[in-house]
């Protein structure tokens, strides 16, 4: 087990190398560029420089003076040494802005995470054990539906069914007008009450998948040869289903949940942006826009880390689980 | 079972909760209720020193005051303490301000602007507003260090500029030796000094390499003599690199000039560069800057003269210099050190060259605004009203700037979300407010109040592409341009209409209509752009229908096409003269989607011209950006952009094209004008402080301009501010707002209902 997990996370670093310096390049090659807006913006000002001059002195200024690989080789050495640089968006350091607003999305994640567990598995378990009917079709539907829905779509409906016509909460942002008059109390129910329906969102794109994998792993435990067993004996079907086939089905899951824990810090750019939620995805979101080098690279090579680290947990836990996969 | 549905109506019991944390209006008292005003992203830059995007300005502004005020024309108010009162739209006004202003011009040609404080200001903190204050702040623009977006330092203030020389880099110091040997320095040491002056030769030998490399690679020549002899410069047989280089210097001197000096010969490389490269790992102590004993230690033309007073001196007449010289007040003590602060002793409040501290406060700041700045969180800057702000505590005691997407704007006001906000003015956003509000524009839910854009849309030609025989300025070449700028002047009313509706008018000089100095229709020499023929006859009459104007837009296109030297038969283009084309290219940033003001304007002409026989070839760009580079590449024939505007008409930045003692304006690269008549009129037109005098000036220059056919002005877009009618009593906001007087002039005022 411990030779497999070393290898494991060998390979890991192999792969975040090149994924990092796959973003490098690709931050570089950004038709938005920071610099050159900066640049633009103040080589247009009366009496000032002309556009190349700034250029010049600006990429001095934000170390883009060096070409692609030796600014990689760059970044990784200040990264190495902890330094991960300050953000040219939000001028301050790349980190003291990923603390600032990483949480807010943790919480946001791990809420969502929640619901989507306990909605999922039991509606899975509910569609297997009662296939082809009436409410296994509902489900899968459901699931479906909210599979393919794209989230933009999805929240766009949101916002306009309960907030432009019937009122209930505020279109978006995370507090509302009244926020600093409130009691410490009524300030955490006041960004609750905000939280409502990009969490709605989140839990319905969400779940769909994990529905579907409930019900697909269900359906394959209960044709086994052991329920059959555990039939004929004259076990209750309430025992067969929660007791044994249930059990066996939570293997798989266990495993795909374990692998998913860690993306709960990745924020979600598209439903904290539609939904102004200023958390780690709307910070990435305006600095790629921005063309933010330092914080987009940081932003990156963590959800890099996230998968990684995401991949590694399920491998271990199914190795746990299951020892037939040790071996590999 | 049990336990799922146990849970299941545990969740139903806290969303409950939810529906008790709803604020219940009623019971509040309504001056606590904060306004909320819906804004675009910031960038937390909110210091006024430093702040860049117009979102993060807005949020100093509320927290600063300016030395100077303006009217709602962007007029500057000279006697602010008593209070000016002027009319505007049939009401009379009466506009306050910190300070009165004094502005006498000498006889040798220096002008004094001299700064009365008002006494009673204070700063939200309480601390009192001095002229000490405003030295400060003048000194944080004007230090050699400072990269925010003000340009003070480009006013001519006396002594400005050896304040700023006081310091430079080490490698231009040490290239003012030219070379002639050490003699002992504080800047540099014999060693630094000898290791540059290698890194010199060896670089020059590169430099030099370089061009001979080139020369080679053209066929100009097979050795560094021949290509030397290319690149103008006579050497021996047999000539090494360094040889060339040596007879580039005592050509050029010891400068990097790139139009007089060494870089003026450059086949790619610039010689700092190259000196840099050789420099290696110690390339930073050469660009370092060094405090250099010739240096100023103040800025001679900012005077104290009085407890409450200040005199500006500059050294000529610059009539753009007033709206530079209202500088935002920031407190000493907050953003400097007081214990730096000797006004006697050369120090004013931090050390020459070094603004940490200054810096430390960008995401804080502070001053004798009307609200003081409470935090920035969770997506939202709160504001408290400053009980010590000079025109009175604002009614409303707390407001709160909310990040809004743009797609979000308007709804945001309808459900309650925001009070007020900015939302991009378009056919679809009218139609939407309307729709809320039952059919007006203004109504039960929204009031709409618009300004004019501070810009304008244009279209652009190069000159330097759209000629005929590469000569610029020729009669034929400009005609060229005509004959194209007809043709699209035609169909600008269709295109903005269709994009903007209401929201945009189509405008006839390249000047923002916000100007004071923008030609109005009651003007006698108003002139609709490009309409008239080769001849100078008009082509379109009062009673002419759309088609019909088409249709003379395209025979007097002809007229110019033909002046140009193309031949012209049957109604068609046949063939360009030498050294123009029958194939123009015309680049547009529209999403690669035609969302674009002046896209239809482009597809239509493209069907005119073809009509005609010339061939426009309409590129949409996805990346407004590859405009920008494709333009300072100079490959692009014509393209769409728009200007920001500033309150003065200054046309140096884009027409200037540069004269004996005067660099181009930055943007003149464009389009290529070079006009000295204009550049004259430009020059002169600073000089003066006559309103109407310069007036009348800048309308030669446009006719100037005009004429050389290198734009042709499109559109003049509308702002809209949005308000609750709901929720903000609309007798308390800034009434008749305009571009230099928007809602936040007079903040003070504003109340919900």
């Amino acid at each position: 087990m411990h030779k497999y997990i070393i290898k494991r996370v060998l390979i890991s670093v192999v792969i975040l190398f090149f994924v990092a310096f796959i973003l490098y390049a690709l931050m570089r090659c950004l038709p938005t560029s920071y610099i050159e807006a900066i640049a633009r913006q103040k080589s247009m000002q009366p009496g000032s420089k002309s556009f190349e001059e700034w250029m010049e002195q600006l990429r001095g200024m934000y170390n883009m003076d060096k070409g692609i690989v030796a600014g990689f080789f760059g970044w990784l050495k200040s990264m190495f040494m902890g330094d991960f640089g300050d953000s040219w968006k939000w001028t301050v350091p790349v980190t003291e802005k990923f603390n600032d607003t990483v949480w807010l999305s943790f919480v946001m994640g791990a809420i969502s995470f929640f619901f989507q567990l306990i909605i999922a598995i039991p509606l899975g378990v509910i569609a297997a054990t009662k296939q082809y009917s009436k409410t296994d079709y509902t489900v899968s539907v459901v699931a479906l539906a909210g599979i393919s829905l794209p989230t933009f779509f999805f929240a766009s409906l949101l916002k306009l069914l309960f907030s432009v016509k019937l009122g209930w909460f505020d279109l978006y942002g995370l507090v509302g007008r009244d926020y600093d008059m409130l009691s410490p109390m009524g300030q955490f129910l006041d960004k609750a009450e905000h939280l409502v329906m990009p969490i709605v969102t989140l839990v319905v794109i969400g779940m769909g998948s994990l529905m579907r994998y409930t019900r697909t792993n269900m359906l394959e435990v209960l044709n086994a040869d052991y329920i059959r067993t555990a039939r004929a004996k004259g076990l209750s079907e309430k025992k067969v289903i929660y007791h044994h086939a249930f059990r066996n089905t939570l293997i798989p899951i266990v495993t795909i949940v374990g692998g998913s824990l860690p993306g709960l810090f990745s924020g979600a750019l598209i439903t904290e942006t539609l939904f102004a939620i200023p958390g780690i995805g709307y910070a990435s979101y305006h600095s790629m826009v921005s063309g933010d080098i330092p914080f987009s690279m940081f932003y990156l090579v963590f959800i890099a880390v996230l998968t990684l680290a995401g991949n590694l947990i399920s491998d271990i836990l199914y190795a746990t689980v299951d020892p037939r996969v040790r071996i590999a | 079972m049990k336990k799922v549905l146990a849970l299941a109506l545990a969740i139903i019991m806290c969303l409950g909760m939810f529906a008790g944390c709803k604020p219940n209006d009623g019971d509040k008292d309504n001056k606590d209720t904060p306004l909320v005003v819906g804004y675009s992203p910031f960038s937390s830059k909110f210091s006024p020193f430093f702040a860049e995007t117009a979102y993060d300005q807005d949020v100093a502004s509320m927290t600063a005051v300016s030395l100077l005020t303006s009217d709602r024309t962007g007029a500057i108010i000279m006697n602010g303490i008593k209070g000016e009162t002027i009319a505007y739209n049939g009401t009379d006004y009466t506009y306050k301000g910190p300070a009165d202003l004094k502005i006498t011009t000498n006889d040798d040609g220096t002008v004094y602007y001299d700064f009365t404080l008002r006494e009673d200001i204070k700063f939200s903190d309480g601390k009192a507003l001095t002229v000490d204050d405003v030295i400060f702040s003048m000194y944080v623009l004007c230090d050699p260090t400072y990269d925010g977006s003000s340009t003070l330092f480009a006013v001519p203030i006396e002594g400005m500029e050896e304040y700023r020389a006081g310091m430079d880099s080490r490698i231009n110091l040490l290239l003012a030796t030219e070379k002639k040997g050490y003699t002992a320095t504080d800047y540099f040491t014999e060693a630094q000094y000898n290791k540059f002056w290698a890194a010199f030769d060896a670089a020059g030998a590169k430099f030099a390499q370089e061009i001979v490399d080139y020369c080679i690679a053209a066929e100009y020549g097979t050795d560094v003599a021949s290509a030397a002899a290319a690149w103008g410069y006579e050497l021996e047989a047999g000539a090494t690199a360094a040889d060339f280089f040596a007879a580039i210097v005592a050509a050029k001197g010891y400068s990097f000039d790139a139009d007089t000096g060494i870089n003026y010969e450059s086949a790619g490389s610039t010689i700092e560069s190259l000196i840099l490269a050789e420099l290696g790992d110690a390339a930073d102590e050469y660009t370092k800057g060094v405090k250099t004993g010739e240096s100023a230690e103040s800025i001679t033309g900012i005077q104290k003269t009085g407890k409450n007073s200040l005199r500006v001196v500059l050294t000529e007449v610059d009539a753009t210099a007033i709206y530079q010289l209202g500088v935002t007040i920031c407190p000493l003590h907050y953003y400097g050190d007081t214990s730096k602060f000797d006004y006697e002793n050369n120090k004013f409040g931090f050390e020459k060259g070094d603004l940490a501290t200054v810096r430390a406060k960008t995401t804080k700041p502070l001053g004798a605004g009307p609200y003081k700045f409470n935090k920035f969180e969770n997506g939202v800057v709160s504001f408290e009203a400053n009980e010590n702000y000079y025109l009175g505590t604002p009614k409303t005691k707390y407001i709160n700037f909310m990040e809004t997407q743009e797609a979000d704007k308007l709804n945001g006001v309808t459900t309650g979300t925001i009070d007020l906000t900015d939302p991009s003015f378009s056919v679809d956003t009218v139609k939407a407010i309307k729709k809320a509000n039952g059919g007006d524009l203004n109504g039960k839910k929204i009031t709409v109040n618009t300004v004019d854009n501070l810009g304008y849309g244009y279209l652009g030609m190069s000159a330097k592409r759209v000629n005929v025989g590469g000569d610029i300025d020729s009669d034929a070449s400009k005609n060229l341009r005509k004959a194209f700028a007809t043709i699209f002047a035609v169909y600008r009313d269709v295109a903005v209409d269709s994009y903007y509706g209401e929201a945009a008018a189509v405008i006839n000089y390249p000047i923002s209509n916000t100007s004071w100095a923008a030609p109005q229709k009651t003007d006698a020499d108003y002139k609709v752009a490009f309409s008239v023929d080769a001849t100078g006859k008009d082509i379109y009459t009062s009673d002419m229908k759309a088609e019909d104007k088409y249709a003379a837009a395209k025979a007097a296109a002809l007229t110019f096409f033909e002046a140009a030297g193309y031949t012209v038969a049957d109604g068609k283009v046949t063939a360009a003269p030498k050294g123009a084309k029958l194939e123009y290219e015309v680049w547009i940033p529209a999403d690669g989607a035609g969302d674009h003001p002046a896209f239809m304007m482009l597809t239509l002409a493209e069907e005119a011209l073809k009509d005609i026989g010339i061939t426009l070839v309409v590129k949409d760009l996805t990346n407004s950006s590859d405009l920008w580079t494709g333009i300072e590449a100079d490959g692009v024939d014509m393209w769409c952009a728009a200007w920001g505007a500033t309150v003065d008409p200054d046309m140096y930045q884009i027409y200037f094209s540069g004269n004996s003692t005067m660099a181009a304006g930055g943007s003149n690269y464009m389009y290529d004008i070079a006009d000295d008549e204009l550049n004259q009129l430009i020059l002169d037109a600073r000089k003066s402080m006559d309103q109407s005098y310069r007036k009348q000036m800048y309308k030669t220059c446009l006719d100037i301009v005009v004429d050389w056919a290198v734009e042709v002005p499109v559109y003049q877009r509308q702002n809209a501010i949005i308000f609750s009618t709901e929720r903000i009593d609309m007798d308390t906001v800034t009434p008749d707002i305009t571009t230099f007087y928007g809602w936040m002039a007079e903040v003070q005022n504003i109340e919900l209902k």
